[in-house]
């Protein structure tokens, strides 16, 4: 299922540090997260390390979360309604400029397993990028203290 | 025994060779399919060999043939066109053990030989004919029917055979090295997709009869849904995704104007039939579908790729051979049933055809109309690789099986299934069989 708008555009807390370095206020910030399927989610031919509930918990944080994948469109709407999670966005591997372009956000990540499918194209289209195990061990994925 | 490569005397390559000779007289009874997978997991029971002899033993049981009465294999012994065992990768002992074994120790692994086949198939005890088809289950089809109707077998068995390991396809083997002998150097050493040709062809068939990509969805979509209703198939048995035009047009570039969708996807899968003559075939369990006629093309391009004026002289060439072996025209044919695994070319073999009269330049609008299995002009009701993932096979069974009245949901129903053709791979370079529900 896809969420027509964002319910919250919204990631998390990030300190905002003087000219000293010292801290002097906290900002909300926006992430964006485009998920990858086969190799990186669980769900994957073949399964990744990040599980439903790991994309569950990030959506739950505010997150803005989608899947930019080879596989059609309707298999990926598919995917994320048969495990009842609301999505942002479903686009081909090729789109992430178009979610760039769609979404205004401070961060934008995606995260996949092939170097020339998914972090060439993450970078060229001016995302950051975590391989599947990275992201396993990211913040994003670690419950709000 | 050695098992010999086909020589040119199995094929009809030309024009003006009349009526086959051994028309009426061979019919296929048997079908069998191992389950299909997106890649082999390593374990012995889903190694080539082994979807190979489950397949075969599948399609002697549908036959209802007692194994000590087989006489004959026909095999493809390439199981890939992109997968290759890495070299210096350990070789897996535990499977190879497993399974009697020949000099090859990559034998049923990452190829398939007549000889692997029949040390680990001991029931077939009386096989005196062995003969490899190369590349396509197509090919080896022609053998088989000419072999029989030769007198080579009485009943003969024929399978192939894909393998997938992991990794990318078209990375490895040959093309992992640094040079390549002759033109391969320049066509796949330095080339574009394996696609590239076949969209290069597209792009100039658009430009000449004014065509476009998009008007590829409804067959590409039509496609889908056939294959969603080939239990034997990849996405039937594992992603049961519809192909509708948004998915279709949505997905990236391969080789513009090929997407990704365009380009089949490669699997783990085997095929097999039973064959024999017709006087066998009547008395055992299946209805026997008897061959018209099998025809080949092996033109050459002028140069590297063949031009689209080249494809649709061959095609057009092909469907003349198809006709007159077989003694019929294409009015006769039920349904079309053509290969297209890369699906830009597959309108070639169509209007090679002139299925339903259509003519060069014609097909991408007769996609538009009423192309379904429910329909009155059924376009590839087997789905084709587009519907069930890269074998070459799937056109074939289901020629068979639309002739014997069980193919399931995927029965033709606008038509009365009596004569089909199934055949490729390439529009130039290819080999067709002519199936009837009768023998006259």
């Amino acid at each position: 299922m896809q969420r027509d708008t964002p319910v919250q555009a919204g990631g998390g807390l990030r300190g905002k540090r003087g000219y000293d370095g010292a801290l002097v206020q906290e900002e909300y910030v926006t992430v964006l997260i485009s998920f990858d399927i086969d190799g990186t989610l669980e769900v994957g031919d073949p399964p990744g390390p990040l599980t439903m509930d790991m994309v569950r918990l990030v959506r739950d944080k505010g997150f803005l979360i989608g899947s930019c994948s080879d596989r059609t469109l309707s298999g990926q709407r598919g995917i994320w309604a048969t495990h009842e999670i609301e999505v942002d966005f479903v686009v081909s591997k090729h789109m992430l400029p178009d979610v760039k372009a769609k979404f205004e956000a401070d961060t934008y990540v995606h995260i996949g397993d092939r170097e020339d499918l998914d972090r060439q194209y993450a970078l060229k289209a001016g995302f950051d990028f975590l391989w599947p195990d990275e992201a396993v061990a990211h913040d994003y994925f670690q419950p709000a203290p | 025994m050695t098992t010999p490569i086909a020589t040119d005397a199995m094929y009809r390559n030309d024009e003006g060779m009349g009526i086959w000779e051994h028309r009426g007289k061979v019919a296929a009874v048997g079908v069998g399919h191992a389950p299909t997978a997106r890649r082999w997991d390593g374990r012995p029971e889903t190694c080539v060999g082994a979807i190979s002899i489950q397949a075969l033993r599948q399609a002697i049981a549908d036959a209802g043939v007692a194994p000590d009465q087989i006489d004959g294999l026909v095999v493809v012994r390439e199981t890939t066109t992109g997968a290759f065992w890495e070299e210096g990768k350990p070789l897996p002992m535990d499977v190879i053990q497993s399974f009697q074994q020949t000099d090859d120790p990559l034998d049923g692994i990452a190829k398939l030989s007549a000889e692997w086949l029949l040390a680990n198939m001991p029931e077939l005890s009386n096989v005196k004919f062995t003969m490899y088809g190369p590349g396509c289950m197509s090919n080896a089809l022609n053998v088989t029917a000419q072999a029989v109707g030769d007198g080579l077998a009485h009943t003969c068995l024929v399978v192939k055979s894909w393998h997938n390991f992991e990794g990318r396809y078209y990375q490895g083997g040959a093309n992992a090295g640094d040079a390549l002998p002759g033109t391969p150097a320049i066509t796949q050493l330095w080339g574009g997709p394996a696609s590239y040709s076949t969209a290069l062809q597209f792009a100039e068939y658009c430009r000449k009869y004014g065509k476009t990509h998009e008007m590829m969805a409804p067959f590409m979509e039509n496609s889908r849904r056939n294959g969603l209703r080939f239990p034997e198939g990849y996405w039937a048995q594992h992603r049961p995704e519809e192909l509708g035009p948004e998915d279709y047009l949505a997905s990236r570039w391969i080789a513009k104007p090929a997407n990704l969708f365009d380009n089949d996807i490669p699997i783990m899968m085997s095929g097999a039939y039973l064959f024999s003559t017709a006087e066998r075939a009547a008395d055992m369990k299946q209805k026997p579908v008897y061959i018209l006629n099998h025809a080949s093309s092996n033109t050459r391009p002028r140069s590297l790729l063949p031009t689209l004026d080249e494809v649709e002289d061959d095609t057009a060439r092909t469907g003349r051979k198809i006709y007159e072996g077989a003694g019929i025209t294409a009015d006769d044919l039920s349904f079309e049933n053509m290969y297209d695994g890369f699906s830009l070319f597959h309108q070639f073999h169509l209007e090679g055809l002139g299925f339903r009269g259509i003519k060069f330049g014609e097909a991408l609008d007769f996609y538009a109309t009423d192309i379904s299995i429910e329909g009155p002009n059924p376009v590839s009701p087997s789905g084709g690789n587009v519907g069930s993932g890269r074998s070459r096979v799937w056109m074939h069974t289901d020629c068979i099986q639309q002739l014997q009245g069980r193919a399931g949901e995927r029965q033709v129903t606008g038509v009365t299934p009596e004569v089909a053709v199934s055949g490729g791979p390439m529009p130039l370079g290819g080999n067709f069989t002519v199936w009837s529900a009768s023998p006259d």
